[in-house]
């Protein structure tokens, strides 16, 4: 019996997470003859997405360990968000949002306008890979420096207002649906498959978890730690910037203030989903269920009518729970 | 013989060895000097009596909130919750007064919350071992959104007395001032020669080495959340009898700005080290920028770009000094043991 029950114990103990899913859905699902529902299912999946992408390059930043952290990737997918906006909208539009609607966007703008996003993106991750990495900035500080310039500039850049009506292919990418499945669900799909075996099946992912390790020990033996922390950087910075271009599509506007306070529902996906703060280890397939339960409980909260003032209170207290829990339960399996 | 060359080599060789002396004795401060020269020079308005009593009134409120902060920093935390602390308090505190129309039970209520909430993270960090960060981001969420359940609105009327406590003087200066210089007195002190200081310097700068010693590391922890608790309510008393009300969202977005003036005055994130002067003066610092930003008119998309910026480099410079100084010390050993 000992030897059946092992696996899926050692497997619950790795993925304990799981459970709480379940644990939570069946309350909720209980409460409320709407939740358990394909389509509401569904729905909760593709909330959770967003912090889903961010929380792949997340996971990456926080296993390099050295109090490795992101706080810019808000900011950035705010400022990805807007960039991509201003450059589809012709100069003599500026300002008349509306006027977007009606608009037909060639194919060659759409690209250059995508194009550009990503890799604004990727300039504010590598800029914080920089002072991270040469200057030897804590990333808390070089990140926070990051948000708050980021933000800044994505009020500049947007003139402080919204756009709305974005052109089809961008809606596609956050409303549209492929197999019946919503296309942010399978953009966070397709990149947790290729984040999970980066992590786990490359030389460069190996590198990541021996940065985090043991930073010393790494570089003896022959990993380039300046090169990798930058390349983490600047690659969570390009996961920042596809979520702001989905959530641009989801929403239909681009917006200075999108993702505000993303990046710590991020932060707290990703250790929710196992991943030590100290670094060395965790993985992405628990960042990912991480990103599930917080979507999950905003769900099923929204379809109770709880009072919204109570949502960030059972957010809260569920993160805490979740790794309260997650602890307990590593700590039996060592002592056995 | 005087070497004209050489003389100019000995002389920038004095001035700079004096302004090394001068950053390392004053640290953040030498750079709260300089900033108020050149901003003096660059708004008029800068160094007028109103305008200086304005800016040290909303730093102190800061300083009392970066006090704290550079405690849980030092122990190797950090505390995500200070701005939903604040804000529950000023909830709490408002509907208390509502209530009871009782000036003291109203602040006894509020500083409540910090005593509470402290206490909660304290013992989920010390004696539950959840990550500060973890600990704090829930607490972050549970203060937000009871501060907006117990109270959705503002709530003004409070006698004229209590503002005394946000807007009087005491000899000319701000009282909000006094009390963020005599806490910070006692703190640095509490901090610098006492046991209790000690100890939490010693728990952040290495754990285990501190349980060997003896110390009482889930303790230790549990104190520096406490007390950070405890001045982030008393910034929000002080806080609500500034703008003559309370309102539950009043300390939305501040923990990232009080972290960073604990950092900016010289509290190490990875912990062990950091001062309570430090932490005045960086709060001092940053209220000055965006004083002066308001003054000339900024636009605020600039004020953000310009104040990102300026966290940067002003932790890349204290983290230089601190690099020149261990470069000094291991120079010294060095030479010792040749």
């Amino acid at each position: 019996m000992r030897r059946l029950t092992e696996p899926a114990r050692q497997y619950f103990s790795q993925y304990g997470i799981l459970v709480w899913i379940v644990v939570v859905g069946l309350v909720f699902s209980l409460l409320s003859r709407r939740f358990l529902d394909l389509h509401n299912l569904l729905n909760i999946v593709t909330q959770s997405s967003i912090i889903g992408i961010l929380s792949v390059g997340m996971t990456l930043v926080i296993i390099t360990g050295g109090g490795g952290i992101d706080l810019s990737v808000g900011s950035i997918v705010g400022i990805s968000s807007v960039t991509m906006a201003m450059l589809i909208i012709p100069p003599s539009y500026f300002r008349d949002t509306a006027s977007m609607l009606s608009l037909s966007v060639t194919t060659m703008t759409l690209v250059k306008a995508v194009g550009v996003a990503l890799l604004v993106g990727t300039a504010c991750g590598a800029v914080n890979g920089l002072f991270i990495s040469r200057v030897g900035l804590p990333p808390f500080i070089a990140t926070l420096g990051m948000m708050i310039t980021a933000r800044g500039v994505a009020a500049y850049v947007s003139a402080g207002m919204p756009t709305y009506g974005m052109p089809k292919p961008i809606v596609f990418l956050g409303q549209g649906r492929i197999g019946g499945i919503p296309l942010p669900i399978l953009i966070m799909l397709v990149l947790g498959v290729i984040g999970y075996f980066v992590l786990t099946r490359t030389v460069f992912g190996a590198s990541v978890i021996a940065i985090g390790g043991n930073r010393e020990t790494a570089k003896l033996s022959g990993i380039r730690v300046k090169r990798i922390l930058l390349i983490v950087y600047a690659l969570n910075g390009l996961l920042a910037a596809v979520a702001g271009i989905v959530l641009t599509g989801y929403g239909n506007q681009a917006h200075p203030e999108a993702g505000a306070l993303s990046e710590l529902y991020a932060i707290g996906a990703v250790v929710v989903g196992g991943t030590s703060l100290m670094g060395g280890k965790g993985g992405i397939i628990g960042s990912l269920l991480g990103a599930i339960l917080m979507a999950e409980v905003q769900n099923g909260i929204n379809i109770l009518n709880i009072p919204v003032a109570y949502m960030q209170p059972a957010l809260g207290t569920l993160i805490v729970l979740a790794v309260m829990l997650d602890q307990w339960q590593k700590r039996r399996v060592v002592s056995e | 013989m005087a070497n004209p060359a050489h003389q100019l080599g000995r002389f920038t060789g004095v001035i700079r060895g004096a302004a090394a002396a001068a950053s390392r004795a004053l640290g953040i401060w030498l750079w709260v000097i300089v900033f108020a020269v050149v901003f003096s020079l660059i708004s008029s308005h800068f160094m007028s009596i109103l305008n200086l009593s304005n800016v040290t009134r909303q730093a102190s409120i800061f300083a009392l909130m970066a006090t704290g902060m550079t405690f849980v920093i030092i122990s190797g935390g950090i505390d995500l919750s200070v701005g939903s602390i604040i804000s529950l308090t000023s909830a709490v505190f408002g509907v208390m007064w509502k209530m009871t129309n009782n000036l003291a039970l109203s602040i006894v209520a509020g500083m409540m919350v910090g005593l509470l909430s402290g206490t909660t993270i304290g013992l989920l960090v010390g004696f539950l071992e959840i990550p500060p960060f973890i600990a704090t981001f829930g607490m972050m969420g549970v203060g937000a959104g009871l501060a907006f359940a117990v109270t959705p609105s503002s709530i003004s009327g409070f006698p004229a007395g209590f503002e005394f406590l946000g807007n009087g003087h005491l000899f000319g200066v701000p009282f909000p001032v006094i009390i963020a210089i005599m806490a910070g007195v006692i703190f640095h002190f509490l901090l610098r020669r006492t046991r209790l200081g000690v100890h939490i310097l010693a728990t952040g700068g290495s754990e285990s080495s501190a349980l060997l010693a003896g110390i009482n590391v889930r303790a230790r922890k549990l104190t520096v959340y406490v007390i950070n608790g405890v001045f982030a309510s008393l910034a929000g008393i002080i806080l609500c009898a500034r703008i003559r009300s309370s309102y539950p969202g009043i300390g939305k977005d501040l923990e990232l700005d009080v972290i960073a003036m604990a950092v900016i005055g010289g509290a190490s994130l990875v912990g062990g080290s950091g001062s309570v002067i430090g932490a005045l003066g960086g709060a001092l610092f940053l209220t000055m920028i965006q004083n002066l930003f308001n003054l000339i008119g900024l636009y605020p998309f600039m004020q953000k770009v310009i104040t990102g910026g300026l966290i940067v480099v002003a932790v890349m410079a204290n983290q230089s000094r601190r690099r020149r100084r261990s470069q000094a010390a291991s120079d010294v050993i060095r030479a010792s043991t040749e």
